[in-house]
């Protein structure tokens, strides 16, 4: 049977276990800790929902130049086609058309191929930096920790989109979708960098940490494969809302015109197109919006699952 | 037989706010090869500092050896540098701690934490590695290695830890075992098993052994010698069978009196040593142990040195505690006489006089 413990003050008290005998048949039954924490994201239906919305958007995004001439269009995102411009929603168009007859579902598909790639490729950037800024800090403390904390405290109190507007109008190359994934980690690994030091620093004072060091390990051993792998659950977890974070980051960068360019698509720009035509043609700022609320929504709720299904505190339940 | 360790006059301290914490204040003793030596003493004594000084694991600051050596194979290893020192760690000199459960990594497979000091220091691939695990997990007792080993620590008890702690200490054939308060977590009956243990794996492996504890029943049965810590100075050294016989510092007799007897009046009080240990930051001048030491004198407001009273064995102390005249004025004071386990004790005297 599954070895149960009932560690730490919300534990329970345990009932009197049922002594089975360990046969070969149950020793093969017994969860590895993948299927542990696998079963238990799958118990929280918040979380596979959320989930479940990520894949549907992220295969539409890959589908996207699969998907677009299989409708018999051609290149319909960008080629304006002004006798149809400002439809509502129909067959050949479930999402209508913008202002110059564009047709909506397209811009929507290739903008999701943008939102996501900024939301994916800026977390893993500013996860990378975060970690590394965090780990340094709150694994040797002192002066370093200070330092590194210092400029991660000053950064944050510049206004973001302030200096966002400010640095995508003048030094990154605007519209490319390489400089708006640089400008976001810039500025988004900022809380990342603060929860790995504060996990890093409750983690360092382990035992099996000097243990360890008695065995010769040198720091970058200890960091590497002993602190990060044991605060894994946090890092997942910041990981997940960054995308979320990062995917409104971008919009709102585009929507006021700094970030991609027309007649690149993303859903910020949709939304900045669109929302003059907002009482026309009501679908071309609905779409891009609720493309953005939902696919942050499941981030978020994917997030929290992965925190409770992470958490050490549970075991095999 | 050689000598494998010589720590000479270490002082290490505590740097704080109210000023230096003189944690270990000039011990020095020697281990020989394949020598068991343990280090007996309560909390705060400064064993287990000592044990991290001698592999100089303790945070610097606050921490800081300020004075003394540590000759490992004539090696200083005090001022050894630090990429050097890192392969005598676990590869030398490895250390076994009291915590099992905590000692453990619990995200990585316990056959990973085993090839980790493998491949650190012997220098073996992978492979190479998980092929000696099963032979070094069965030689510390534990069952059905070949599938134990691709579990993790939570599926392992207290004892089953300790033991694979035992095997990752074990696994690079050290020259020397520092084992700080190994049973300590466990339970008494496991005591035992992991006690013997160790001195099994010592005799097969030649490995010298220094046990910390501060249960002397657990040295009793394994050292060779014993060390009587206290207050950051070791009181009394000498075979483990003369300190328990013939103990010659007032702290060991009172640490003697302290071991709970099933031979006891019914309704007796359990003995205690009266006071506390010294505020490390403002010991006392001269001997530490005075202020609680029934046997005190003038002459102990300054230290004693190391005095030779029998052979092999010192005690840093002024007064004879095996004269009669002393003993029976430090009775008067509340010093309970040691009675006899079967040979003679120093503090033997007739009953009356209590």
């Amino acid at each position: 049977m599954d070895i149960t413990q009932f560690e730490g003050p919300h534990a329970p008290v345990p009932p009197a276990p049922e002594v089975i005998e360990l046969t070969p048949e149950l020793a093969r039954k017994r969860r590895g800790q993948f299927r542990i924490i696998t079963d238990r994201f799958l118990r929280n239906r918040v979380a596979v929902a959320g989930f479940v919305i990520l894949v549907i958007v992220t295969l539409l995004a890959l589908l996207a130049p699969v998907i677009e001439p299989v409708r018999g269009q051609f290149d319909p995102a960008t080629t304006p086609n002004f006798a149809i411009a400002l439809q509502g929603p129909s067959l050949a168009h479930p999402f209508g058309t913008d202002n110059v007859g564009r047709d909506e579902l397209a811009r929507w598909l290739y903008g999701a191929r943008v939102s996501l790639q900024v939301g994916l490729f800026a977390m893993l950037a500013s996860i990378f930096l975060g970690v590394t800024v965090g780990a340094l800090a709150g694994f040797y403390g002192g002066w370093i920790d200070s330092i590194l904390m210092r400029i991660v405290d000053a950064l944050l109190a510049i206004p973001l989109y302030l200096i966002l507007f400010l640095l995508s109008a003048t030094f990154f190359s605007r519209g490319t979708t390489l400089g708006l994934v640089l400008l976001i980690a810039a500025f988004s690994w900022l809380y990342t960098a603060r929860v790995v030091r504060s996990e890093f620093v409750a983690q360092k004072e382990r035992e099996f940490l000097l243990a360890t060091r008695t065995l010769g390990a040198g720091d970058l051993r200890l960091i590497l494969r002993h602190i990060i792998p044991n605060a894994i659950g946090p890092i997942v977890v910041s990981a997940t809302l960054l995308v979320g974070i990062n995917i409104i980051t971008e919009s709102t960068l585009s929507f006021f015109g700094f970030g991609l360019q027309p007649p690149a698509s993303s859903w910020g720009v949709l939304l900045a197109d669109s929302e003059s035509y907002f009482t026309q043609q009501p679908m071309l700022v609905w779409a891009p919006g609720l493309g953005i609320l939902l696919t942050v929504l499941a981030f978020n709720l994917m997030g929290d699952g992965l925190r409770d299904a992470l958490d050490p505190q549970m075991t095999e339940r | 037989m050689p000598k494998l360790l010589e720590v000479r006059d270490l002082k290490t301290q505590f740097r704080t706010r109210e000023g230096p914490i003189q944690a270990v204040n000039g011990i020095s003793f020697t281990i020989d090869e394949g020598e068991a030596v343990g280090i007996v003493g309560e909390s705060g004594s400064g064993k287990s500092v000592t044990a991290l000084s001698i592999l100089r694991l303790l945070p610097m600051p606050p921490a800081q050896i300020v004075d003394g050596a540590v000759l490992f194979q004539d090696q200083d290893l005090v001022d050894l540098h630090e990429a050097e020192m890192r392969r005598i760690r676990g590869g030398k000199i490895s250390m076994i701690f009291q915590d099992p459960i905590s000692s453990l990594n619990p995200v990585m497979r316990i056959q990973d934490q085993i090839t980790e000091t493998l491949q650190l220091h012997l220098g073996l691939s992978k492979v190479e590695a998980i092929a000696r695990v099963r032979s070094l997990l069965e030689a510390v007792g534990i069952p059905d290695a070949e599938r134990r080993m691709r579990g993790y620590p939570h599926q392992f008890s207290g004892g089953m830890r300790q033991r694979v702690m035992i095997a990752i200490a074990i696994a690079t054939n050290p020259k020397l075992l520092i084992a700080d308060e190994p049973t300590t977590a466990l339970d008494v009956t496991i005591q035992a098993q992991i006690l013997e243990l160790l001195a099994r794996l010592r005799r097969d492996l030649n490995t010298s052994l220094i046990l910390i504890t501060h249960d002397l029943g657990v040295v009793a049965g394994v050292t060779d010698r014993i060390l009587v810590m206290y207050a950051g100075h070791i009181a009394e050294r000498a075979p483990t069978e003369e300190i328990f016989d013939n103990p010659r510092h007032p702290y060991t007799l009172g640490l003697l009196g302290a071991v709970p007897r099933l031979d006891a009046e019914q309704g007796s009080d359990l003995v205690t040593i009266p006071g506390s240990p010294p505020d490390l930051l403002h010991p006392p001048a001269g001997c530490p142990f005075q202020p609680r030491c029934p046997f005190k004198i003038d002459k102990c407001a300054t230290y004693p040195p190391d005095l030779k009273v029998g052979r092999d064995h010192y005690s840093a102390c002024w007064v004879d505690v095996t004269n009669p005249k002393e003993q029976q004025r430090a009775m008067q004071k509340g010093f309970i006489p040691l009675r006899p386990v079967g040979g003679t004790l120093a503090g033997e005297f007739s009953a009356g006089d209590a």
